[in-house]
């Protein structure tokens, strides 16, 4: 594992909670820059990793590093950015206190803290309510103020768990396009989730975890190629003539008819992707759609899921 | 982090935290109460009382002896000190003042009400997470928590007690013309009771500090500190001296104190007095217990909270 450009080292880290293994053996490195999702249903060991990398829970074995630091550093947590999954924020307070507040424990002065959480606020788009009482606030207002507060010291690595957890469609759209906008400007997100489809959308790598193991990893593009499947979406102006024509082809497997189009599951994808436009179009008929059928993320994750609960 | 940085993280913590106690509807109600029980002692049971050592002065005064003076100015400080610290004043004033309630009880509460929650609910509300994951000392919030605490209670108390007494001693000694020979040292000595009792207030504020790091809930920390404040002081006052049992148990740990202090030896210096009802504790041990009181419970929540946050 190359050490240097990365942001986070995890290696061989194990944690248990009595005799439940939390976390059995994982390794996993975040190169700077990047957005890094971690997913995984829940009890997956998400949650305890990032305590870890936060300096809040003592690996029973392994090396994490953060920043080049040990996680409980003074100083790397001075280069952090946290926003937690499950918060209860002081209804009492305005967002501008908390801000400020948040900004002394990051050791700001009264002025930068001030000023710094006013930008983030108007950033976030919460200036108006920069006085108002945290009660008063919606759950995406609640959730883009943690936001907010996790920016407060300029951090160079974020630590985002369940950053999307209880918020509407609007709302969930509204915090990966500020989490797109970090990664622009360079910062290291590492987003802890279990939806994938959504991290996706932000993502440059991907962990599965699944029982406090590393199931699938890698970078998020390449783990798409692994979405392609052996079956063929098409349609034609006669189906039922193309269906009696591919069921006499050996390369094919099944033929499923489903609304108005054909569902063929072949053998060698390579050789049917150029035998079945060829008989189609020598027997004459037209060509309206032929595509590979590729499988989401999503489904590729809940397929790894299925099998390791077959282990 | 240097020094500046960190001086400057404390205080802006400490006038949010001062904010937050000040503002809070438990210190509002608790101080309106507590400050209505002592105008109801200052204007009704006070001044009789006050007549009679007034005549003591001019017995004293009298005699035209500063060896004198200073010695009578040593017991009515001690008086006052005594008098605050011992159940004897609540049962009296219980029963004398118009009001016909413990004043003390109210000022406990507050002390209760206020730090009960102080660790507990922040980690029921996963709050404590947070303000761990930024770079402060885990120990060094907590006492600054209670630091912030300290400081209006102890306003509190010295608005309530020094002050008046202050007054009530000043208008006392103005017709006899030793004013100002004795304010200097009657109020250093008013000053020190000031402090013990704000000290006995902070043992019970430590003890509540102590529960809440055991536990997600502040009910429950509320629960353990009265039942700790209460129990021991019902038992050791049923057990000294079963006809006040209930009197004593409203007067808490102030009468555990009490009782406590009947075991050791009376100061032989306020023998000649005729307070001979009065059993003076060493001064010495007090302050030793009293710290103890302090210290003990607040470092052993710092080690709970560090056992329990970085497990």
């Amino acid at each position: 594992m190359v050490e240097k450009g990365q942001a986070i080292i995890v290696e061989g880290l194990h944690y248990s909670y009595s005799k439940v293994k939390a976390l059995d053996g994982i390794s996993l490195s975040v190169p700077y820059g990047t957005v890094f999702a971690l997913i995984g249903p829940n009890g997956a060991g998400k949650t305890t990793l990032v305590k870890i990398l936060l300096g809040a829970l003592k690996p029973k074995s392994g090396r994490v590093t953060v920043l080049g630091r040990d996680p409980r550093d003074i100083e790397a947590k001075a280069k952090i950015g946290f926003l937690p999954e499950r918060v209860n924020l002081p209804g009492d307070w305005s967002a501008l206190k908390f801000m400020s507040y948040i900004g002394y424990l990051c050791r700001l002065s009264r002025r930068e803290a001030r000023e710094r959480s006013l930008d983030l606020l108007r950033w976030m788009g919460l200036e108006e309510n920069a006085e108002d009482l945290i009660k008063s606030f919606s759950a995406g207002m609640k959730q883009r103020l943690l936001i907010a507060q996790s920016l407060i010291n300029d951090p160079e690595l974020l630590i985002y768990d369940e950053p999307t957890s209880n918020l509407d469609a609007l709302g969930r759209h509204e915090v990966l396009e500020k989490i797109r906008e970090l990664k622009e400007e360079g910062k290291t997100v590492f987003l802890s989730g279990h939806v994938l489809s959504e991290v996706e959308k932000v993502s440059d790598y991907v962990v599965i975890m699944s029982h406090g193991r590393v199931i699938l990893e890698g970078e998020l593009e390449k783990l798409k190629t692994r979405g392609l499947t052996n079956t063929f979406e098409l349609k034609t102006n006669d189906l039922q003539r193309t269906e009696e024509l591919l069921s006499g082809l050996n390369s094919v497997i099944n033929i499923m008819r489903v609304r108005d189009h054909l569902e063929v599951e072949v053998k060698d994808s390579s050789q049917a992707s150029k035998e079945i436009p060829r008989v189609l179009v020598e027997a004459g008929l037209e060509l309206l759609r032929f595509n590979r059928v590729k499988r989401s993320l999503e489904e590729i994750f809940l397929k790894l899921l299925e099998e390791e609960e077959k282990r | 982090m240097n020094w500046r940085t960190s001086i400057s993280q404390t205080i802006n913590l400490v006038r949010v935290e001062i904010g937050k106690v000040l503002t809070s509807w438990s210190f509002f109600v608790l101080t309106l109460f507590t400050t209505g029980f002592f105008m109801g002692f200052l204007f009704s049971e006070y001044p009789q009382r006050f007549s009679t050592d007034y005549g003591i002065i001019r017995v004293l005064i009298g005699s035209k002896t500063s060896d004198e003076i200073i010695k009578f100015l040593s017991y009515y400080s001690m008086l006052q000190l005594r008098e605050l610290l011992s159940s004897q004043l609540v049962l009296r004033l219980f029963s004398m003042t118009y009001m016909g309630f413990n004043g003390g009880i109210f000022a406990i509460l507050l002390v209760i009400l206020q730090t009960c929650g102080n660790i507990a609910r922040d980690r029921a509300q996963g709050m404590l997470l947070l303000y761990f994951s930024k770079p402060i000392l885990r120990s060094k919030l907590l006492m600054v928590r209670f630091a912030s605490f300290v400081i209006p209670l102890f306003i509190l108390v010295f608005a309530l007690h020094t002050i008046p007494l202050m007054l009530l001693a000043s208008y006392a000694l103005i017709p006899n013309g030793i004013l100002l020979e004795c304010l200097p040292g009657l109020f250093s000595l008013v000053f020190i009771g000031t402090l013990i009792l704000t000290a006995f207030l902070l043992a019970i504020g430590s003890i509540t500090y102590l529960f809440s790091s055991l536990t997600d809930n502040p009910s429950l920390a509320l629960l353990g500190s009265l039942l700790v404040t209460f129990v021991p002081t019902y038992i050791g006052a049923y057990t000294t001296d079963p006809g006040r049992s209930r009197m004593d148990l409203e007067a808490c740990l102030l009468s555990l104190y009490t009782h406590v202090m009947k075991f050791t030896p009376e100061k032989h210096t306020f023998r000649i007095m005729p307070i001979t009802w009065y059993n003076f504790p060493q001064p010495g041990m007090a302050a030793i217990m009293l710290l103890s009181a302090i210290i003990l419970p607040l470092l052993l929540a710092c080690i709970i909270v560090e056992i329990r946050e970085f497990k």
